[in-house]
């Protein structure tokens, strides 16, 4: 949970500002998974927005997912078997923490870790975060 | 990515490539959070994982194995990859129960003619049929097929027709379908050993459907004698006659050849003119012959699509012997040979 917020924060996920009028800020939920790396627990905690609360037209326009077609992969692995070619895998960390937003989406601050004294201030969302309509899945 | 020299494939927009130095392509495909980076190079691919990696956090997966749940594997010295989803298949077998199954030649034996007359009838057959996870089981048969399965797609398509309302025989159907993976999962989709260009073939099977007398049509594509691309699908409206039906499974392969040739010249592929094989002589004619009759007046401007194309030079059709179609896989259940040689046509090893 820990990690979480520190990458949330390292990523420069949100500003604290006061919600505008007639704006509601999103609830979100810690949601907590326990993944078995070589036989040893480990267990992740994830912040999600409740992207069901999200209205169109004023927190999101128009829903796109990047999906690879399985022919340009099979295409692809045709012509590198072709030309002999190089062929690496990457995975890339925290993914759509780095796509930008352009709505503008306002939530509550994570339960547990509410700023003291900025209790009244909402977060306005700079980075796409899981559960929201923005984000892939 | 665009900050780093890529280009945007329009035909896919997880696909971006840039030239090396060299002028070989380097290709990046990207989605949600996965990477797979191609090149000669090996050096150059170095660095730009370098690069990469100091702008994004990223974690190096080394040469790619798994991807969507298929597993690659490389006879670099043969210049050949393998695609296969032995594990996903273990996986769902065992989730059916179909481990211990017998195993079956074929998806679907002919003898099985499924229609809407084997719906449960009353309220005590729906009930029967309430415990069944036919839907799940059509899903997972899906992936299989989508990834790197062509050898099922028609059956696939036949039993997802009655996926809202299944029957017994239906159900009975699915089961084949599992046998007939049970004893061929090990098959793996293999490229290398053809040539390097865009080679299709359609098919038709007129009046299919038993219920609706919709045809079912299909296409195949290869690239490196290893399939690529392929549909089974019923057709949207009913075909009056065979030629018919086969001039409209021609013309929706020339569409997918034409996406497929735009994506192969991202991919820094010269590639030649697609070339589309049709075991129908006479939808061959009809393609290429603005001919009018009585027997085709009928047919939709929009079908005639394909007209347009082999005029423009974008795709080259031709005539081939129903034996050497492997299109047939896709529209109709085959005797164990027949699909044998079919699958083989298409790299399924």
């Amino acid at each position: 949970m820990q990690e979480e917020i520190k990458s949330l924060y390292a990523n420069d996920t949100w500003d604290l500002v006061s919600l505008p009028k007639g704006r509601k800020a999103l609830p979100n939920k810690w949601v907590y998974k326990v993944k078995k790396i070589e036989g040893k627990p480990k267990y992740k905690a994830r912040l999600v927005a409740k992207g069901y609360a999200q209205k169109e037209g004023i927190d999101f326009q128009e829903v796109f997912s990047p999906v690879v077609k399985m022919t340009t992969l099979r295409v692809l692995f045709a012509l590198t078997a072709m030309l002999n070619l190089e062929l690496y895998q990457m995975d890339v960390k925290i993914a759509f923490l780095h796509g930008d937003i352009d709505e503008e989406i306002y939530m509550k601050q994570p339960e547990g870790f509410v700023v003291p004294n900025k209790e009244h201030l909402v977060c306005k969302l700079k980075r796409s975060l899981y559960g929201l309509k923005q984000a892939p899945r | 990515m665009l900050s780093q020299g890529f280009d945007r494939s329009y035909a896919d927009h997880c696909l971006y490539t840039r030239k090396d130095i060299d002028d070989s392509p380097i290709i990046l495909v990207l989605y949600v959070d996965d990477m797979l980076l191609a090149g000669k190079r090996k050096t150059s691919l170095d660095a730009l994982k370098d690069q990469l990696k100091s702008v994004f956090s990223m974690k190096d997966l080394g040469n790619a194995e798994h991807i969507l749940g298929m597993r690659i594997s490389r006879n670099r010295k043969d210049k050949l990859l393998f695609l296969s989803q032995e594990k996903y298949i273990e996986k769902v077998l065992n989730r059916f129960n179909m481990a211990e199954a017998k195993s079956l030649g074929v998806p679907l034996p002919s003898y099985l003619k499924l229609s809407k007359a084997d719906c449960p009838k009353d309220e005590m057959e729906v009930n029967a049929m309430k415990g069944i996870p036919y839907a799940s089981a059509c899903g997972s048969l899906m992936y299989a097929m989508v990834a790197t399965r062509p050898d099922i797609a028609y059956a696939v398509g036949v039993v997802s027709r009655y996926m809202s309302n299944p029957g017994k025989a239906h159900w009975e159907a699915v089961k084949c379908v599992f046998r007939y993976l049970k004893g061929t999962q090990r098959k793996c989709l293999c490229y290398g050993k053809g040539a390097l260009s865009l080679q299709g073939y359609c098919d038709a099977d007129m009046a299919g459907d038993l219920d609706t007398r919709k045809s079912t049509s299909g296409y195949i594509f290869t690239v490196a004698g290893g399939a690529v691309s392929w549909c089974s699908k019923l057709q949207k409206i009913v075909a009056l006659s065979t030629t018919e039906a086969e001039y409209i499974s021609a013309t929706e392969a020339s569409k997918e050849a034409i996406w497929l040739s735009r994506l192969a010249e991202d991919l820094g592929m010269s590639v030649s003119t697609p070339v589309l094989g049709c075991d129908s002589q006479s939808a061959v004619y009809l393609a290429k012959n603005a001919m009018f009759h009585s027997r085709t007046k009928h047919i939709d401007v929009r079908h005639h699509f394909i007209r347009q194309v082999l005029e423009d030079g974008l795709v080259t059709l031709t005539k081939i012997k129903t034996q050497d179609n492997p299109a047939d896989i896709l529209t109709k259940s085959l005797g164990k040979a027949q699909h044998e040689h079919c699958i083989q046509l298409v790299g399924v090893t």
